[in-house]
This record gives structure tokens, C-alpha cells and sequence, in this order.
């Protein structure tokens, strides 16, 4: 469980932030961060993940760097390894034997679609593809807390539905607690089961609401009236 | 095509080959200030074991000034890529060799060092120093801010980020660097051989007192050719190691 109260992190030249927040992460839960521009949902992932520093509160993480696994906007990969030794790099960094970690590593080829290239380099492969290395490179530890900054937020919409859905199969089979910062609120509610909302520069909680959509979340469920009265009500709250 | 890459800058200086040669055989231009090409080539016919063994001595100092510079300047470029309180003590000192009139220093370096091949070495290191540490430092300390984080949260120490992340990302800058490097190298090479008179640096100066500007010109084409060759080879290390990097089969959209 991941505890923060009055959590405060300004930035001095733009005043983008947050101020004084209270959020308080379930394990096993997927959380979306919506908010404006501004309104430091990114902030408060960093803070989380410890790469930035808090300017006040308190904030109680229980999760270790090495149970935790961010996963950035930009598929950051390395461009002179292949698809293979980017993936398991977290696992050499720690000092697993090359080949231990590539045998780890060989279910996430699979899982994320790469099989087919395990060799290639990373200039090779298309935006979506890079960003299937770079997940798979997050989920080859097995972390237990996952930190997604818009990963899906430079790829194509159909590519974007569908690593949701390969995604969320992963999350029901391993559960770890999910926190999710995106734009797109239909992508949130469709992928979480919880949404918090960050409005204002520097950003405050002002929507803490559960999706009750249940472990499934197949794609049709986006066109429900009850989904899409969601979607507007956190729209209203998103444009106050 | 790969063919024309290397007819291409051959035409001009087989243009140049022979307009000169036809100038100098017409008389036009004196040869005294502009020897024929066959003139040239034949001073070194006549003496080549001179030629050999100056350009031998000249590419072996020049070589071991480079490789030092290249030791010292990546070493001292870790050091200040690694906090800026370094960079801002010590960096400024750095510009010390790429302002330097080394020929103005020569005559301090045979003081030091003797008529010998340290002082020649030691010329060819101190030209070649400056683009080894100022391109090395500027590799190593613009790293992706993103790649930064992600080795942290991977709970990278500061050594691996280093040889894992840093190092290798400032690859093609530090390999830019060298390349730089290399032709000063030559260049300081021999100016320290104007001083100490050995290698292609001390013919070019034996030649000039004896007016023989056939030699002259003939040292001075063995000196461009060691610096080609320098640089080729450099580029070469350059292409092998960045072979990766290249995005010319990229499927980016």
C-alpha cells in the first residue's frame, strides 16, 4: 500500500506540480492518473518512483526499486543492443548471468509478440514494437508495482487498444499495482479500476472514483452507456 | 555507387598532377617555387631509405601522441563528466591546450625533454588533446534524461551507468573526438620535428635550408598521407563500432 498525505511538489519557474495531496494506492489495484496539463500527474508517478523529490507531506512506499518498474513515455531503449539484451538488461544489471536472464526472458518475447525479433535492432522496429520491448523490459522483473508514464501516448489508436488489452491480460495474471498516467480518459476508465483526477497548476485531487467493470474489460465495453456516462462525467470534471 | 566514392576525388588531383607538371616542364611557373610532380617523385627515388625511415618515425611518434592523448583525455574527461564542481575547477584548464601556440612552446618541450622522441610525442599530445576531452565531455554529460532514470529505477550504481549507459551513449561524440585527434596529432608531431629535427617535420626544415623544394614538397605529401591515413583509420574504427547506430534500415514511421 503506497500512503501519501499532504503531498506537495512545486516547481518553482512554471508552477506546475501538485499541492497538497492525499492518495492512498491499494496492492493489486490499477489506478489511472488523469488531470490537465500541468497538474502533475507525472509528477506524482516520479515522486513515487522516487526521481523526484518531495517539497512537503509525507509519502510511505513500501515497494523497493527492485519490485518497482517504470515504464516512460519514450520507448528508451538502447540503441546498440538488440531487442533481446534490451529486455533483459534490468536482470544483468542486477547480476544474473547472461544466459539465466535470457531464459527469463524468453516468456516475454512470447507474451509481448517479439519472438520473431529477438535479434533485431532497435532502429529497426516500428513505434509499437519499441514500445512492446520496453514493456517487456519492465515486466521481465516481475515487479510488483508498475509505473506507466503514457506509454501508449505516441503510438497509433489501434495499436494503443490493443497493447491495452494485452496489458490488462498481464495485470489480471500477476496483480501487481498498477499506476497509470494518460490523457485519453476513455483508456483510464477502460483499463483500471480506479480513475483519480488532478485538475489546477499545481494540480489537486479533485475525482477519486472505482470502476466497477469487473476483471474483463473486452473492447466493446468502451461503446456501454454506463461506460460512456463515465467517460462524461470525468470530461466534466476534467474541463471545470 | 561505392566505385564512384573513390574515382571521384581522384579526377581532381589527377587534373592537379598534370596541369602543375605541364606548368613546371612550360616553364611557366619557376621550379624552384613549384617542382613537377615527376621532379617530386623522382627526389624520392633517389633517396627513399630518408623518406621511409621519416615517415616510419614521424607515424610511430604521431601514433603514441594520439594514443596518449586519447588515455589521458578520456580519463580526465570521467573525471569531470562525473560532477560539475569538477568540470567548473578544472575545465577551464582544459582550453589551456587548444589555445597554446604549440610552436611557440616547441623550443620549452626540447628544454624538457631533449632533441629526442619525447619531445615529439609530447608536441603531438598536446595538439591532439583538446577535441579528445572536450567532445568526451560533452558525450558523457548530455545523457538522455529519460535513459538516466531508468538505470536509477533499474538501481544502476553510478559505475555501471557509467560503462553501461553513459560511456557507450557518448560513443559517437567521443569517436568524433579522435577523428579530430588524429590529423592534429600529425600535425604536432611535426612541429616538435621542426625542433628536435627528426622525422618528416626535421627533412621538410633540412630541405628548406639546402633549397631543395622538390623535398620539401615530397615530406610534406608523406605528411598529408600519414594524416589521411590516420583519419581513414579512425573512420573506420568509427563505422565498426556505430555500425548499429546507423538508422538507414529504419521502419520508423
Amino acid at each position: 500500500m503506497i500512503v501519501m498525505r499532504d503531498l506537495q511538489k512545486i516547481f518553482g519557474g512554471t508552477g506546475a506540480g501538485i499541492s497538497s495531496t492525499s492518495i492512498t494506492f491499494l496492492k493489486g489495484e490499477w489506478v489511472t492518473l488523469l488531470g490537465t496539463s500541468g497538474s502533475g500527474k507525472t509528477t506524482l508517478l516520479r515522486l513515487i518512483a522516487g526521481l523526484e523529490q518531495k517539497s512537503g507531506g509525507m509519502l510511505a512506499n513500501p515497494y523497493s526499486l527492485q519490485d518497482t518498474s517504470f515504464v516512460f513515455q519514450e520507448a528508451a531503449l538502447l540503441p546498440w543492443k538488440t531487442v533481446m539484451d534490451n529486455i533483459i538488461l534490468p536482470l544483468r544489471l542486477r547480476g544474473m548471468p547472461k544466459e539465466h536472464a535470457k531464459s527469463k526472458a524468453r516468456p516475454w518475447l512470447d507474451k509481448m509478440r517479439l519472438h520473431d525479433f529477438s535479434h533485431a535492432m532497435p532502429h529497426e522496429l516500428s513505434g509499437g514494437l519499441k514500445m512492446r520491448v520496453s514493456l517487456a523490459r519492465a515486466l521481465v522483473t516481475e515487479p510488483k508495482l508498475l509505473l506507466l508514464d503514457e506509454p501508449f501516448a505516441a503510438l497509433d489508436e489501434p495499436i494503443r487498444i490493443e497493447l491495452g488489452i494485452e496489458l490488462r491480460a498481464l495485470f489480471k495474471q500477476l496483480r501487481p499495482t498498477v499506476i497509470l498516467v494518460t490523457h485519453s480518459i476513455t483508456e483510464g476508465l477502460w483499463l483500471s479500476d480506479r480513475v483519480l483526477v488532478l485538475h489546477g497548476k499545481p494540480g489537486k485531487l479533485v475525482m477519486d472514483e472505482r470502476v466497477h467493470l469487473g476483471d474483463e474489460r473486452p473492447l466493446h465495453l468502451r461503446g456501454d452507456p454506463e461506460f460512456l456516462k463515465k467517460v462524461e462525467t470525468c470530461f466534466e470534471v476534467l474541463s471545470q | 555507387m561505392k566505385v564512384a566514392r573513390f574515382i571521384y576525388p581522384v579526377i581532381p588531383l589527377v587534373v592537379l598532377i598534370l596541369v602543375t607538371e605541364t606548368l613546371s616542364r612550360k616553364d611557366v611557373i619557376p621550379r624552384f617555387l613549384l617542382p613537377a610532380p615527376s621532379q617530386i617523385f623522382q627526389a624520392v627515388l633517389d633517396d627513399p631509405h630518408s623518406f621511409g625511415h621519416a615517415f616510419f618515425e614521424t607515424a610511430l611518434c604521431s601514433t603514441l601522441g594520439l594514443l596518449l592523448a586519447i588515455t589521458v583525455g578520456l580519463a580526465f574527461s570521467i573525471v569531470l563528466s562525473a560532477s560539475k564542481f569538477f568540470r567548473n575547477m578544472f575545465y577551464p584548464y582544459a582550453t589551456f591546450f587548444q589555445t597554446v601556440p604549440i610552436i611557440a612552446i616547441a623550443p620549452l618541450l626540447v628544454i624538457w625533454f631533449g632533441y629526442g622522441s619525447a619531445t615529439v610525442i609530447a608536441s603531438a599530445f598536446i595538439v591532439s588533446v583538446f577535441p579528445v576531452i572536450a567532445n568526451s565531455v560533452m558525450g558523457l554529460t548530455r545523457t538522455d534524461p529519460t535513459l538516466l532514470a531508468l538505470f536509477k529505477m533499474m538501481g544502476a550504481s553510478d559505475l555501471k551507468t557509467l560503462f553501461k549507459l553513459r560511456f557507450p551513449l557518448a560513443l559517437p561524440q567521443i569517436l568524433g573526438g579522435f577523428k579530430i585527434s588524429s590529423g592534429l596529432a600529425v600535425i604536432g608531431a611535426i612541429v616538435g620535428e621542426f625542433i628536435s629535427g627528426s622525422g618528416l617535420g626535421g627533412l621538410v626544415d633540412e630541405a628548406r635550408n639546402q633549397q631543395r623544394v622538390d623535398r620539401v614538397f615530397a615530406a610534406v605529401i608523406f605528411a598529408a598521407a600519414l594524416g589521411i591515413i590516420f583519419f581513414s583509420l579512425i573512420s573506420g574504427l568509427n563505422r565498426l563500432l556505430l555500425r548499429y547506430w546507423f538508422r538507414d534500415r529504419s521502419t520508423d514511421d
